[in-house]
């Protein structure tokens, strides 16, 4: 029967494996954290998206596209508007993760994680739905004039074909994924919320 | 002193430390080495932010802790029935100081999340005052609770290693 002071004096020994080693401060530099791997997809996200938005921008501005029509031009306006507003909350999210600040007490540190994941779940369910239905609304604006004076049938394929794969994506795979993720995030919420509970317990 | 050399002198000095307590809260050594890994990273990014009226030792070991506490990972049973728990998943034969310590480190690892970096702490000979600080829990309500915790702790190690 082992008591308290002798499984102190095991714990004590030196770790198996327990030497310093160099790989850590070796690694440093190009190794990344859990945060780290969330911040990366946000900001490249961002920039990929002010990317594209420029891209639009340029195109309508120097492209010489001569549209006969000034929604067509709108519908560009409108993409890249979306685009940019699209990266302005992914830029948000990542700024959301960087300021966690991992040196504050725990309660207050996990209470920082379950806000970052409570504003995910929220973006799952406004703000990509919301996303894909105004660029779609801007890509349609875009398309009548590219449409107009092409063959009625080659126009209603693609249209439906474009529809047929919207509302597939959006109410199949779109649906199924958010309940997915929906489900995952709360668990993680779920999680934090217990230990915090451990936490807030012992007060 | 640059980052750098100021950098390796705490991993020096705290680096065991963190890997025990990673191991205690994991149980699993991979899962450890990965959050010791994340506690050093995250001590880089911040020694900037350092301030001179805290002591080291207090502040690594908080950014241990909340790397341990939000590491997500895949749910595992919390033993608090030992009977409940299935002594397949522990060493077979714990004669070797090795397995016994492995056997602890699971024992450990079994405690409800912030009991494991307590005791984890209170094991390390921690004063009391330092591990109220770095769990921001009060040291009158810390007493009580590792007065239990070390009881459970014992029971739970006693039953596993079948004495």
């Amino acid at each position: 029967m082992q008591d308290f002071d002798s499984l102190k004096n095991m714990w004590q020994q030196p770790a198996k494996g327990g030497e310093v080693s160099r790989e850590i401060l070796d690694s440093i530099t190009h190794t990344k954290t859990t945060k780290m791997k969330l911040q990366k997809p946000q900001l490249h996200g961002a920039i990929a998206l002010t990317i594209t938005a420029i891209f639009i921008a340029c195109l309508a501005l120097f492209g010489n596209l001569n549209f006969k029509h000034w929604y067509t031009y709108g519908g560009m306006v409108l993409i890249c508007l979306i685009c940019l507003v699209q990266a302005g909350f992914m830029y948000a999210t990542y700024k959301k993760i960087k300021t966690i600040d991992d040196t504050v007490e725990p309660a207050a540190h996990l209470q920082q994680w379950e806000a970052y994941y409570d504003l995910r779940k929220k973006q799952n369910r406004w703000n990509m739905p919301v996303y894909y239905l105004l660029l779609n609304v801007a890509m349609a604006i875009y398309m009548v004039e590219i449409f107009t004076g092409r063959p009625v049938v080659n126009v209603l394929i693609f249209i439906g074909v474009y529809a047929a794969w919207m509302l597939f994506a959006y109410f199949y795979l779109g649906r199924k994924n958010l309940k997915k993720e929906d489900n995952r995030l709360q668990t993680i919420i779920n999680d934090l919320k217990s230990i915090e509970g451990q936490l807030k317990k012992s007060e | 002193m640059n980052q750098q050399d100021e950098f390796t002198r705490l991993y020096n000095e705290y680096g065991e430390g963190i890997k025990k307590l990673c191991l205690g809260y994991t149980g699993d050594a991979v899962l450890a080495q990965d959050l010791l890994q994340e506690t050093f990273i995250a001590v880089w990014n911040n020694m900037q932010q350092f301030r001179a009226d805290a002591k080291w030792s207090t502040w690594i070991y908080r950014i241990a802790v909340n790397t341990c506490l939000t590491h997500l990972r895949k749910k595992t049973a919390t033993l608090v029935d030992i009977e409940a728990t299935s002594l397949a998943m522990l060493p077979e034969d714990i004669n070797t100081k090795e397995q016994e310590v492995q056997l602890l480190y699971k024992c450990i690892s079994q405690l409800p999340e912030t009991e494991r970096v307590i005791i984890t702490l209170v094991l390390e000979d921690k004063p009391y005052e330092e591990i109220a600080s770095i769990t921001g829990i009060t040291e009158a309500n810390l007493r009580v609770k590792i007065h239990r915790i070390k009881k459970q702790l014992t029971q739970i190690y006693n039953s596993h290693a079948g004495l």
